[in-house]
């Protein structure tokens, strides 16, 4: 069984990986040695590029069959990790977000593609789309949840080293420079906004003026260059400048 | 303008400091909403905010506001990771007169985004060439297990110091970062910086 020490191992090696390949055999390798069989380090996006983190190996056709039906989307560990920070078994996934049928189906079919039970690991940076790293045991195997705090630093760390290799060969498409600065009281006013209430509200909440509160909004829509409101919340949401959590957990 | 702010400088920068705790206040305990003293009912200030504590402030050329912070405390003094999360060291605290732990990065909430990482770059940069002038190789220091994709982004080599532990339902790590003239060179490329950014006094503005 894998011991922190392997980890640290794994964190120095994962920084010198030649490649996307070299990197992708020492996270099954590390994984491994604790037990897992199955691991998908990815950025949530239902485009598979070259352009975006994606390092896996998950059984084929499994990821071709989500693929293919456009399941990204409603896969209930990408919903899960939008609404959360910290690292969640699936089996507990219920109580993160609530599971519709179609979402459970996945689960199952997951189960039955071989891919026992797993934990992911919510990855979320300011101006990327939210990522994780998920880890799963095979099928009828038993997940050792002692392993957890140690097999948890695998998902930042080959997060970011896939990064590194991507963003020197100017793969990775997301460009941070390029996001609109927004101060923090605008998108506290675009929290608000998105959680519902009025200017008039937000201004009370803040301790401000109504009428501020609509400049700071009017002000981050030019920003973004967008003309409505709910195109600015879109895009806010996008860019990660504020989480699904900011809208939901009020 | 980027200071090491000291017990032995610190009447200098009144205002600096004055404004750091502040912030401190409006991002930890209004914003994260952590579990942490509040002095006066608008600083924020801990168990760790002694004269072993060096401050390592950007501020802002024309008011002297607080842009970015970060404390930086002597390992062989009470610090966090030895006197409270001592527990997230698999093989010990890390300990020892060239090793410091750096806690309690603050950005201004009233920064824009992209000037907030600018002004994190300066204090970076800031912490670096202290730890040179003072002999450290090692940073040690904690974080929400979250934040650790954050950390890894900015462009830092980090070291986690064991397993993650449940603190209050977060997962916190502790973690190093070794730091030489060779990291200093190399971050100063990546953040477009060219020379030197700490000052241990305020600069003060040479007349037109």
């Amino acid at each position: 069984m894998g011991k922190f020490r392997d980890i640290q191992d794994f964190v120095r090696l994962s920084r010198d990986s030649r490649d996307l390949d070299a990197l992708r055999n020492l996270i099954e390798d590390t994984t491994r040695t604790f037990g897992f069989r199955y691991f998908l380090i990815s950025h949530h996006v239902n485009v598979l590029g070259p352009n975006v983190v994606q390092l896996s190996n998950y059984p084929e056709d499994w990821s071709n069959a989500m693929r293919k039906k456009s399941q990204f989307a409603v896969d209930p560990v990408v919903r899960a990790c939008q609404k959360t920070a910290v690292p969640f078994l699936w089996s507990e996934v219920g109580r993160v977000i609530s599971l519709s049928t179609a979402q459970k189906d996945i689960l199952d079919g997951a189960s039955r593609a071989g891919i026992g039970a797993g934990f992911s690991v919510p990855v979320h940076i300011p101006g990327e789309c939210t990522g994780s790293g998920s880890f799963a045991v095979a099928s009828g195997r038993s997940l050792d949840e002692a392993t957890i705090p140690s097999v948890n630093y695998v998902a930042a760390f080959a997060f970011e080293a896939a990064r590194r290799l991507l963003l020197r060969t100017d793969k990775l498409n997301f460009d941070v420079d390029a996001l609109p600065g927004l101060t923090e009281r605008q998108l506290d006013c675009i929290v608000l906004m998105a959680q519902g209430k009025s200017d008039w509200d937000a201004g009370r909440i803040l301790g401000i003026s109504q009428r501020t509160v609509q400049e700071h909004l009017d002000t981050a829509r030019r920003r973004y260059g967008v003309g409505s409101r709910a195109q600015l919340i879109v895009r806010a949401l996008f860019d990660n400048q504020i989480g699904f959590q900011d809208l939901i957990h009020t | 303008m980027v200071y090491a702010i000291s017990h032995a400088n610190r009447f200098q920068f009144a205002h600096e400091l004055d404004t750091m705790f502040r912030d401190r206040k409006r991002v930890f305990v209004d914003r994260l909403k952590w579990d942490v003293p509040v002095v006066d009912g608008i600083y924020e200030k801990d168990q760790f905010d002694t004269q072993d504590a060096t401050y390592i402030v950007s501020a802002s050329p024309a008011s002297g506001d607080h842009q970015a912070s970060l404390r930086l405390i002597p390992s062989l003094k009470a610090h966090m990771l030895r006197d409270v999360f001592h527990s997230l060291c698999e093989d010990g605290v890390p300990v020892g007169p060239d090793i410091w732990e750096m806690t309690r990065i603050c950005l201004s909430p009233s920064l824009g985004r992209a000037e907030a990482r600018e002004a994190f770059g300066r204090i970076w940069l800031g912490a670096l060439e202290f730890g040179l002038d003072q002999g450290i190789t090692v940073m040690t220091g904690l974080t929400h297990g979250p934040m650790f994709s954050n950390i890894l982004a900015a462009g830092i080599d980090i070291e986690p110091l064991g397993p993650t532990k449940l603190f209050e339902g977060l997962p916190y790590a502790a973690l190093q970062t070794r730091i030489s003239a060779k990291v200093l060179e190399r971050d100063r490329v990546r953040l477009n910086e060219p020379g030197r950014v700490l000052s241990y006094h305020p600069l003060i503005a040479a007349a037109a």
